[in-house]
Formats: structure tokens, sequence, C-alpha cells
């Protein structure tokens, strides 16, 4: 949706919100981040370690697997306000601007339904397991609550973004931001 | 048509064209659609099946493999394929215009992306051709053409994507995609040339270059990448390696460039790192909407309801594809290529594995469903990017790519009569 002109951006307490769940975000991909360089790093020393001393460890696999959840969903809060996840918009942009705005207020709330949901089922899952006391069934036998818990983490992210998305809408606010960083698959 | 697949199809194609998400169309479908017709503990099955999805073993190359396209992104990897391709091709007809191809080639063998290779390769390639007098058109169609081998040609981001949801070896479709995307590359060469030829307007005179010394002292500017083309597909193909090292192979390799070339420093590999993040964010958020919504439409029984109306239809395997050709072809001029992947796989593979395709070569067809609709109007990313580079109008960049969509189209119709194109390197390798 084009950027509103002229309209100051939301102050007081909302302006607060919005920054917060903004800069929530921005941590949520700095972890994705981090963890995609631990992910390469680990591999890449699990390959010499391997293939030179003949000594593999038990740990790579399954951390390598939960660090791989985190690089593909941590970000994913963040990447909606710079514009990174795909949608067909040929009818949306063939709307006049008031009834874009509508029509994006109506996306994003039954988005934020989904996600919401969605959240708080990896939340209940993760609390469900660590009741439990599952343990994963690698060899390392790690407390399954704990990758769970960060995977429910990024989807409560996302749903944050979600809302705080719903809100620019409703306040008129430009909902996404330039992207300066690149990154896309097309 | 039953009612169990209605409503998922007006689902789906209803929340894809109010504008939602695509992985979220597909969830929400998903979600609806299990809860109107089987007795199921949502909450516990979601959270279960995404779980599952976001850990799958198999996926733990993507975004090794982007991050190793991101950080080459940030060398000098688009100027040094010029240089050192250029003294080569003035020789050829058609002169520059193959380092768009061959370039595009090379490119695409270190980085799954077809974006990133259009817009790497054309950031250098597009203003050199326009000063010098190439034809603005078949510039921009050679470009927009090789810029698509980034997905056919290994390591190819939508074919692990595919490879995760079909559960079909990644390594085999790796494999499959190769000499197909090299006889693409031939092709566009070829054509290149005739048209240079029957219409030496298209391209300035012969530059004159500098012998065969300059040409062997050019091949220096190749030498990093080429060197990890065959460190990383090299490896992956001989069998020296798994993906996952290859993988990460490929990351230390694609450091080592940047380091050298002292490109790489703290700045530009944090801007990779969010770039992977960036990208694998929306590959996740589609691909836990795809799978779960393909577990659903199986336990619907929906496939089996779809082949029963298609094997109705009386058609040969042949003409199914001709079928589902003009069907994705459709689907791709308002989608993108990984969505019309991921949304179509659990209805249509059923259905073309029974009539007797193998599902590593759908997973070939597909990708070049998938190229193809980078390449078509109006939603065409590799549209947008040669007309950010060349001041053109989608419009004109679209029909600039038309022969070389063409050109497609008439790969796809050979490997649907000669599947072994496709087939025969894995076979080779399974043996």
């Amino acid at each position: 949706m084009p950027p509103a002109e002229g309209r100051p951006l939301a102050g007081g307490s909302i302006g607060l919100l919005l920054r917060g769940i903004d800069g929530a975000c921005a941590i949520g991909a700095g972890f994705a981040a981090v963890a995609s360089l631990l992910l390469a790093l680990m591999l890449i020393a699990e390959v010499v370690l391997t293939s030179f001393f003949a000594w593999s460890q038990p740990w790579a696999v399954e951390y390598s697997i939960y660090l791989q959840a985190v690089v593909m969903f941590g970000g994913a809060g963040w990447a909606l306000r710079n514009g990174g996840h795909i949608r067909v918009q040929m009818l949306f942009q063939a709307l006049p601007r008031s009834a874009q705005r509508m029509t994006e207020a109506l996306v994003t709330a039954f988005s934020l339904g989904v996600v919401g949901f969605v959240a708080r089922v990896m939340v209940a899952q993760a609390l469900r397991t660590y009741d439990l006391e599952s343990v994963s069934y690698y060899p390392m036998q790690t407390p399954i609550w704990i990758p769970q818990a960060a995977l429910a983490l990024a989807f409560v992210l996302f749903a944050l973004a979600l809302l705080a998305r719903l809100i620019r809408v409703v306040l008129d606010e430009p909902v996404e931001i330039e992207n300066t960083v690149g990154g896309t698959i097309e | 048509m039953t009612m169990t697949l209605g409503v998922v199809l007006v689902l789906v194609i209803g929340f894809l064209g109010a504008g939602i998400w695509v992985g979220l169309a597909m969830l929400a479908a998903g979600m609806i659609a299990l809860d109107m017709f089987r007795d199921v503990r949502m909450d516990r099955f979601l959270a279960s099946d995404i779980w599952g999805s976001a850990t799958a073993e198999e996926l733990v190359t993507l975004p090794l493999f982007i991050l190793m396209g991101e950080i080459l992104v940030h060398t000098r990897i688009s100027e040094n394929l010029f240089r050192g391709l250029a003294p080569w091709t003035r020789r050829i007809p058609g002169q520059l215009l193959h380092v768009n191809v061959i370039g595009s080639t090379i490119f695409s063998a270190v980085s799954g992306s077809s974006a990133a290779g259009t817009a790497t390769v054309g950031r250098m390639t597009m203003p050199e051709l326009l000063s010098r007098g190439y034809n603005r058109d078949i510039a921009m169609g050679s470009l927009a053409g090789a810029g698509t081998l980034g997905f056919l040609i290994p390591p190819s981001i939508p074919m692990i994507v595919y490879g995760v949801l079909a559960d079909v070896s990644i390594l085999d479709l790796f494999m499959a995609g190769t000499i197909p995307g090299l006889i693409l590359a031939g092709l566009y060469m070829g054509w290149i040339a005739i048209r240079a030829t029957t219409d030496p307007s298209l391209t300035p005179p012969r530059e004159k270059g500098g012998g065969w010394r300059e040409m062997f002292s050019s091949l220096i500017m190749l030498l990093p990448v080429t060197s990890l083309v065959v460190l990383v597909i090299g490896s992956m193909l001989l069998g020296y390696a798994s993906i996952t090292e290859a993988a990460a192979v490929g990351v230390v390799g694609a450091l080592l460039i940047g380091g050298l070339e002292r490109t790489l420093n703290p700045r530009t590999l944090w801007m990779a790192l969010l770039a992977t993040v960036r990208t694998c964010s929306m590959i996740g958020v589609i691909l836990v909407g795809a799978l779960f919504l393909s577990k659903v439409v199986a336990r619907l029984g929906i496939p089996g309801e779809i082949a029963e109306v298609i094997q109705g239809w009386g058609l040969s395997p042949f003409m199914l594809i001709v079928v589902l050709m003009g069907f994705y072809l459709l689907l791709g001029t308002v989608l993108d290529g990984l969505s019309t992947i991921v949304m179509t796989l659990p209805v249509t593979l059923p259905i073309v594995t029974a009539a007797g395709f193998d599902p590593v070569w759908y997973g070939v067809f597909l990708i070049i469903t998938a190229e193809l609709s980078q390449i078509s109007p109006p939603v065409g990313f590799n549209l947008y990017i040669i007309q950010s580079l060349s001041d053109a109008s989608q419009y004109e960049v679209a029909r600039a790519a038309l022969p070389f969509c063409l050109i497609m189209l008439g790969l796809t119709a050979a490997l649907t009569i000669f599947p072994d194109i496709v087939m025969w390197l894995p076979n080779q390798m399974r043996q």
C-alpha cells in the first residue's frame, strides 16, 4: 500500500508500542542472523572434523536443525515489516486507495488471527513438552521444550508484527519500510 | 467436483485473491477445511506439523546455499565474470551478449536464486552492452532468459523446497537439472548467434580484442568462482560430499573469495546474514503452509478425487503434461514460481506419478514452469529487475524475453518426449 503522505507517525503509547514491536522483531532477525552464521560454522567444523580427523560430533545434526528453525522463522516478523513475504497483489492494486486501506486492514486482521492461533498452539506445545519433560531422540537428549520455545517465540513475534501492521493501517501510516539488505529467492 | 475439493479450492483461491500472504493463505485454508470435514484436535495436529516441518533435516542446506549466494553478491563476482568472459565471447556471433548467458550459468552454479543471478550479472552487463551499441531488446531478453537458469542448475533453492515437499532426493533433483540447464544455456547461445548472424544491426561491429594472450590472462578473473563451482557442484555430483557438506564448503569458499578480494567486512557479512534471514523467512512461512495443506489435502482424499476426474478425461501422459503446462503458465502470470509449485504439488504430484512420470522428472518440469513465471508478466520478478537496469517498460522486457520463453517451452516438450534427458544423470549415479 502506498504510504500516506503528510501524516505524523504515531506518538505516545501507541508509538512506543509500535517501536517496541519493531525493535523486538529486529532482535528476532538479529538472533536468526547469528543462528545462520553459527549453523554455517558448526557444519563447516563438522565437515573438517569428519573428513580429516574421522571425529563426528553427535550434537551437530541435532543442533543444526534447531538453528535452522530459528533461521527460518526468527526473522518472520521483521521480514513482514520490510516486505519480505509473498502475496498476490493484482486485485489489491486495482482498488482505489480507500478500498485498499480497508482491504489491507481486513487481510492483516485475518492473518493476525491465523498467526495468533499458530503462536498459541506453539506456546502450548512447548509448555506441554516442558511438563512432560520430553527429550529429543538424538544422542544429546536435549529437553525439547527449549527449541520449541524458541520457535513459539518466533511465531509470537510474527503475530506482534501483524498487530503492528494492523495498527499502522488503521492510523494510515506506511506499513512497510524499504528493504536495504536484499535477499530474495525469486 | 466433490464438496471437500470445492471448499479447499474456494478457500485457497479466495484467500490468495484477497491478498493474504501465500503461506498464511495455505495454512488458513488447511485449518478451515480440516475443521469442517474431519474430527481432529487442530491445535496439537498443527503444532506438531509445524514443529516437524521447521526441523526437517533435509532443509538444513537451504540457509547455507542462500548464505553462499548472498556473500558472493557482495563480492566483485559480476565484474570478474564480465572481464573474464568478454575476451572469449567477442569471437562468437552475438559477441558480448553471450556474457549474459555464460555469466548467468556460472553464477547459477554458486547461487540458487534466479533474481540474484539476474541482478548480479545484469548490473555489469546491461550498462556495458547498451553503451557499446547492442540492441536493447536482445540484451534484455537474453538476460531475462539466462537469469532463470538459477532455478535449474544446482544448487537450486526451489529444487530443495520441491525435494522436501515431494519427499524426493535433493541430490537426484540437482543431478536431473544439470543437463537440461546446460542444454537450455546452449539453446539461448544458439539463438543469440542465429539472431546476430541474420540481423547484424543487433550487435556493433566486432571489437578488436587483445588476442590469445588477453584471453588466457582473463581466465584468472574466472578462477575463484569456477573453483567454487567445481568444489561445490563437482564434489556433490561426483559423490565426494553430501549436499550438506557441499553447502558448508560453499560458504567457506564464498567467505574466502570475499576475504581475498577484501570486499568482505563485518558490515557486508552482516548484510549477507540478514538477506539470508529475509529469504529464509519468506520460504519458511510458505513451506509450513504448503506442508500443512498437503497433509490436510491428503487426509481429505482430494488427490484421489482429482485423479479420478482427470482419468475420466482419458488424456494420454503427454497430453496430461500439455494440460498441466497450460495450467502452470496461466498460474505463473499471477503467482511467483515458488508459490505455484508449493500450492499445486499436493494435487498434481499423485496424478503425474500415476500417469507413469518419475517424481524427479516432474520436479525438473515444475522448475521450468517456475522459471517461465519469473519472466511472464504481470508478476515476473526478473522483469522488475531488468526494468530497473534498462529503463524499459515491463511490457518491453516481457516482449524481449518472449523468444527465450518459447525456447524454454520447446525444451519442456523435448524433455516430455525424451525424459531420459532429465533422468540419465541421476540414473547413472544411482547405479
